[in-house]
């Protein structure tokens, strides 16, 4: 499946932003470059070390991964980081569906830990589909760190709660995806941070492991959801984005502190 | 004539001739009784046994890894010995025995009740109005107390009172009254009253704390997202 492709109702719809964005971000609906995409890769997953799997990023789509279970609750705050290329499976002990790669968009892996079965941890994964998870083995090569983090997005409320060790940090309005480019329900987790060359709209953008569910790509990216700034207060508490979660100024400086790989839960 | 014979009359005329008051909390005492019986693992308790001329078995015993074991004995009556009801009780981390009407007479040993429980690793022991060689106890003494007294014609004897021990797997036991009975010519009676052995609970296991999450540093680089 070509990853590249934009949907006909995608593609009327980036184009009026484009203009705007090409200010921009590099990202969120802006100009940004494929070759200028951080840890840039093909929207094709890309081949394992072993050559056998796929690569589970943010540019890849991965049928045969298993789904997140459904849950809606944070977890325990575990994050993981592996210090090799870790093979992903559909189950604990089960096949292989892809590999987890040390980095991630230029930066270090980090990703949740979701569930576990004896050593095997369930960890959320960037790749599409949605909600993707699969299984990783404990022990050597694995990196365990606590995120006190949880970010909360209330797409209703058009709302952004950030908790640290249980206790409100802030809540802020934000713009959310409008109607027909909804910002996706579920659980999924803070996937990186990038600095675009342009500062505005804003000069953080912090991706999800996420992905819109109506845009198959995005101003030449795989439609990855993020968080990022916006200069136009207006737009907070309305739902006019393609997806991503524009907050105000003070949000993103508290979201700048919160670890890579900590739970974000899109309700609403 | 037996030993016992012997020791019972020379109480029975009279010649308990104590050295009492004197305590002592060091529990390796030369005259110290012989060592209890190993116990079983996890908790046990046993209400009375003796070694020597006359050996008894623990009676009755209770012995549990999980779940509450009880055991009760109506009576225990030897020559050396005679107690009442004997109430044992086991279970994990926690150990109990009590024993009523207690009698040792060639020490002069009387006591209405005797009790040891251990809980989670530690032991305390009761002993209601007893008396030996005419010496009121204490209800709850310190641990390893002992009472040494003598026997016109057979020797000297000792009653160590909430004895307790350390054992080699971490365990505690406990025991209410370890009566040592000099028979004269070098030899003893020994009769162990009222004992618990109980270990500490495991701890229960702590996920070990992980260090926190970095704090992240934004790369440069674009990603064009859904903005």
């Amino acid at each position: 499946m070509n990853q590249n492709r934009t949907r006909p109702r995608a593609r009327a719809a980036a184009l009026l932003p484009a203009a705007v964005l090409a200010l921009a971000l590099g990202g969120c609906g802006g100009s940004g470059e494929k070759g200028a995409a951080a840890g840039g890769g093909p929207s094709t997953a890309a081949p394992a070390p072993t050559g056998k799997v796929p690569e589970t990023t943010t540019f890849a789509k991965i049928a045969q991964m298993p789904r997140d279970t459904g849950a809606t609750d944070a977890g325990d705050g575990t994050v993981v980081h592996p210090t090799a290329p870790r093979t992903v499976y559909d189950g604990p002990g089960g096949h292989p569906v892809a590999t987890l790669p040390v980095q991630e968009l230029g930066g270090p892996t980090w990703v949740p830990v979701v569930d576990r079965s004896g050593d095997w941890l369930r960890v959320l994964l960037p790749s599409r589909p949605n909600q993707a998870s699969g299984w990783i083995s404990g022990g050597d090569g694995l990196t365990v760190a606590h995120s006190p983090y949880t970010v909360k997005v209330d797409t209703a409320r058009r709302t952004l709660t950030l908790e640290k060790s249980g206790k409100g940090v802030g809540t802020w309005k934000v713009a959310v995806g409008a109607d027909k480019t909804p910002t996706p329900a579920g659980r999924t987790f803070v996937l990186a941070q990038l600095a675009p060359a342009k500062k505005t709209p804003s000069p953080l953008v912090i991706p999800l492991g996420t992905h819109s569910a109506s845009l198959d790509s995005f101003g030449g990216g795989p439609g990855t959801v993020a968080f990022h700034g916006w200069p136009d207060a207006s737009v907070f508490g309305k739902a006019v984005s393609h997806g991503c979660v524009r907050v105000p100024d003070a949000a993103l400086r508290e979201l700048s502190r919160v670890p890579l790989g900590t739970v974000v839960l899109v309700s609403g | 004539m037996s030993s016992f014979k012997a020791a019972r009359r020379a109480v029975q005329i009279g010649l308990v001739a104590a050295a009492f008051g004197a305590t002592a909390t060091a529990p390796a005492l030369a005259a110290a009784p012989a060592p209890a019986p190993a116990p079983a693992p996890g908790s046990s308790a046993f209400g009375l046994t003796a070694t020597g001329p006359v050996a008894l078995p623990p009676l009755p015993v209770a012995q549990s890894l999980s779940d509450t074991v009880s055991r009760s004995l109506l009576r225990e009556n030897l020559k050396v010995v005679d107690a009442g009801v004997l109430n044992v009780k086991a279970a994990k981390g926690y150990a109990h025995s009590d024993v009523a009407t207690l009698k040792v007479p060639t020490a002069g040993l009387f006591a209405q009740a005797v009790s040891a429980t251990c809980r989670d690793g530690r032991g305390v022991s009761h002993v209601a109005n007893a008396v030996v060689a005419g010496k009121h106890l204490d209800v709850s003494p310190p641990p390893n107390t002992t009472v040494p007294f003598h026997v016109d014609g057979l020797g000297d004897g000792s009653v160590v009172i909430n004895k307790q021990e350390r054992l080699g797997d971490g365990r505690l036991r406990v025991t209410a009254l370890a009566v040592r009975v000099p028979l004269g010519g070098g030899k003893a009676q020994t009769i162990l009253v009222s004992s618990a052995t109980c270990g500490k609970l495991p701890a229960k296991p702590v996920t070990p704390p992980h260090s926190a999450a970095p704090k992240p540093h934004p790369v440069r680089g674009d990603l064009p997202v859904t903005g």
